[in-house]
């Protein structure tokens, strides 16, 4: 029995590696005469850990079905939209037959008012959507992520001046200051992701900064500081780490809202117009929506999967990093 | 006395912030490219060289730029927020004649959508598990995920089409009767579908965080207290829980108001509805910088106005918070 329980300890429980409070073996003594080098007290253990990790996460991430669902949809949009274009090999903005052709026949989802293929401008459509979300929510997370860690890392008059900034941006309704950006700025792609970037931040600094405030006051912390670790040894190395969980889960929920914030602007007719995006097919074809369903349906479809599959998997991140956190959608 | 120089600091905060919607909105007309006489004028070539004159003298360009954002601001603070040349009117009369219809649409729709997600999450709070947990949670995802212009055009579709029981564009009949309540019946019969279309995206919202709320007061103990003193689930329910589980949501209703003014931007571009959001689009259309800055300030006014309301509502409805001054 005894020997039975020292093998777990060994094997750890999952049989991934030592469990968390295995008693670890003594680290053999240096013998006399062998070069002076203390070997570490506590053994680093990268690879296997990283590994275990992984599995851990995974574990908990696919017993979410719906978050499940969410990935496959997400990765069958990625491929849609990244190999769909070449493969179909109908350019969105040619006019490839008469207009207003009813879905089926030559064209598997119709034409458009001036006799664009809507299946192609769904497929391409997808790369400007999706990458200008993608990109707004990395710069929603970079900005979000250094206004917030050094209010709440530093606390103090920089946290009152940051925090007022942040509110600053709050007053200004999103939408309306990512068009008045785009308006003066000229509609390009980066401008769009710049605009709703920096409409959108706040939120990631507000969490930020509570974790940043919250992880500040706990134990281990203390302990480094105490042993004197530098302000940016323990912003990046003591505290970024566990502050990231949340944090990462909230910027993988600000890719939707990006994709939301960028259908709106291209449907006003703020987005590149020499690229086409889901919003733009709509916007263009709205005058026409009572006769011709299907320019309007297939696109806003596009959007609304898309951002349906990144909110369940954001919700899935959310269950795998944070297993203790209440929020979540279902 | 210190309820007074409470509300005195929120005051302040308020007129600071919109203080700075004036430097934002004086620095993005000065980097914007060109000439910032040609940025007020509207990119539309047709000023004339008096014109450009005129503005020059009145918003002081000639001067330097420090005396500028001083001119700039006293202006915007004495209620001038400058001139659109499209309409050759000042863009506050502009402005104000398009308030009403928005607001009339933001907050029937805000109503609507409270009324609809605490009733929602009540549904979901008092049954937490089991197919009708998981069809609340559909909806609100639902709702959240579809964007307003698809839904608005999907629902002008349907009622405008399919089954057409309501107007799809504009605020008025020609033809109707402008007086009285038959004008009332036909403004609401025009304000059906933008307000269906925005309580739908918001409705989402309330509903998850009231069932969140909810759910969270009912593992308190003053609930069980409730419980044992023999209460039905239904006034355990809406007796005591709904009323604590509310704050969040009155707090939620302040915060929404900006995003729901970006709703209603698109929402009336969508149905034609003659507020604030159609003038934001035409603008953008025109280029009309003055217009669209003198909006971008207008509604950070508005959100400044509904956190400040929202502040003294919770300060009413909240009796702990009273207790800290």
């Amino acid at each position: 029995m005894k020997k039975r329980a020292s093998e777990i300890a060994a094997r750890g429980a999952t049989g991934l590696g030592p469990a968390p409070f295995a008693p670890r073996p003594a680290p053999e003594r240096a013998e006399k005469g062998a070069p002076a080098s203390v070997p570490p007290r506590y053994p680093l253990e990268p690879a296997p850990r990283a590994l275990a990790r992984a599995r851990e996460f995974w574990g908990r991430f696919r017993v979410h079905y719906f978050s499940l669902f969410g990935l496959v949809a997400l990765a069958f949009i990625g491929l849609a939209v990244s190999l769909g274009p070449v493969l179909y090999g109908i350019d969105p903005f040619e006019i490839v037959s008469a207009p207003f052709m009813e879905p089926g026949g030559g064209n598997p989802l119709g034409t458009d008012y001036v006799g664009r293929d809507v299946l192609a401008g769904v497929l391409s459509g997808g790369r400007a959507s999706l990458s200008v979300g993608f990109f707004a929510a990395l710069f929603t997370g970079a900005i979000g992520l250094s206004v917030g860690s050094l209010a709440g890392f530093f606390g103090g008059a920089l946290d009152a001046f940051l925090m007022k900034v942040t509110e600053f941006f709050q007053v200004l309704p999103t939408l309306l200051f990512a068009m008045v950006l785009v308006t003066i700025f000229g509609p390009t792609l980066w401008m769009e992701t710049l605009a709703i970037g920096l409409a959108s931040w706040m939120s990631v600094a507000r969490l930020a900064r509570a974790e940043f405030i919250k992880i500040k006051e706990l134990d281990y912390v203390k302990s480094a500081v105490s042993a004197g670790a530098a302000p940016r040894r323990l912003i990046f190395k003591t505290i970024l780490p566990n502050a990231l969980p949340p944090i990462l889960v909230a910027a993988a929920f600000d890719v939707s809202f990006a994709i939301l914030l960028e259908g709106s602007l291209s449907f006003l007719g703020l987005g590149d117009p020499n690229q086409m995006s889901w919003g733009l097919i709509i916007g263009q074809n709205k005058n026409y929506a009572l006769d011709a369903w299907w320019t309007i349906f297939f696109p806003g479809f596009a959007i609304f999967l898309s951002v349906l599959a990144v909110c369940l998997v954001s919700d899935g991140l959310n269950h795998a990093l944070n297993p203790r956190a209440r929020k979540s959608f279902s | 006395m210190r309820a007074i120089t409470l509300v005195a600091r929120k005051l302040l905060n308020a007129a600071l912030l919109l203080l700075a919607v004036i430097v934002l909105n004086f620095i993005l007309i000065h980097m914007a490219p060109g000439d910032p006489a040609t940025v007020i004028a509207g990119e539309m070539g047709g000023a004339s060289a008096e014109t450009m004159a005129e503005i020059r003298a009145r918003y002081g360009l000639d001067q330097p730029l420090a005396t500028q954002i001083f001119v700039y601001a006293r202006r915007v603070a004495t209620g001038d927020l400058g001139r659109s040349y499209f309409f050759n009117q000042p863009v506050k009369d502009l402005i104000l004649r398009r308030v009403p219809p928005t607001l009339l649409l933001m907050i029937s729709a805000l109503t609507l959508a409270a009324l609809v997600g605490v009733a929602l999450g009540l549904v979901g709070a008092a049954w937490p598990h089991g197919p009708t947990a998981h069809l609340i949670t559909f909806f609100s995802l639902a709702g959240y995920a579809a964007p307003v212009f698809w839904t608005g055009l999907t629902l002008m579709l349907a009622f405008g089409r399919f089954w057409p029981i309501f107007p799809i564009s504009g605020m008025y009949d020609v033809v109707a009767s402008r007086h009285g309540l038959s004008l009332a019946l036909d403004v609401l019969r025009h304000l059906a579908l933008p307000c269906l279309t925005l309580t739908l995206l918001n409705a989402a919202q309330f509903s998850r965080l009231a069932r969140a709320s909810l759910l969270e007061n009912l593992s308190m103990d003053y609930i069980r207290a409730a419980r044992a003193k023999g209460l039905s689930e239904f006034q355990v329910l809406c007796g005591h829980a709904l009323k604590n589980a509310l704050l969040p949501v009155v707090t939620m209703a302040g915060l929404q108001f900006g995003p729901l003014l970006a709703g209603a931007v698109v929402v009336e571009t969508v149905f034609g509805w003659p507020g604030l959001g159609r003038l934001v689009f035409d603008s953008v259309l025109r280029r009309d910088y003055p217009v669209l800055l003198g909006i971008l300030f207008f509604s950070a006014l508005l959100v400044v106005a509904a956190n400040l309301i929202t502040d003294a509502l919770y300060h009413k409805i909240d009796p702990r918070t009273r207790r800290l001054f």
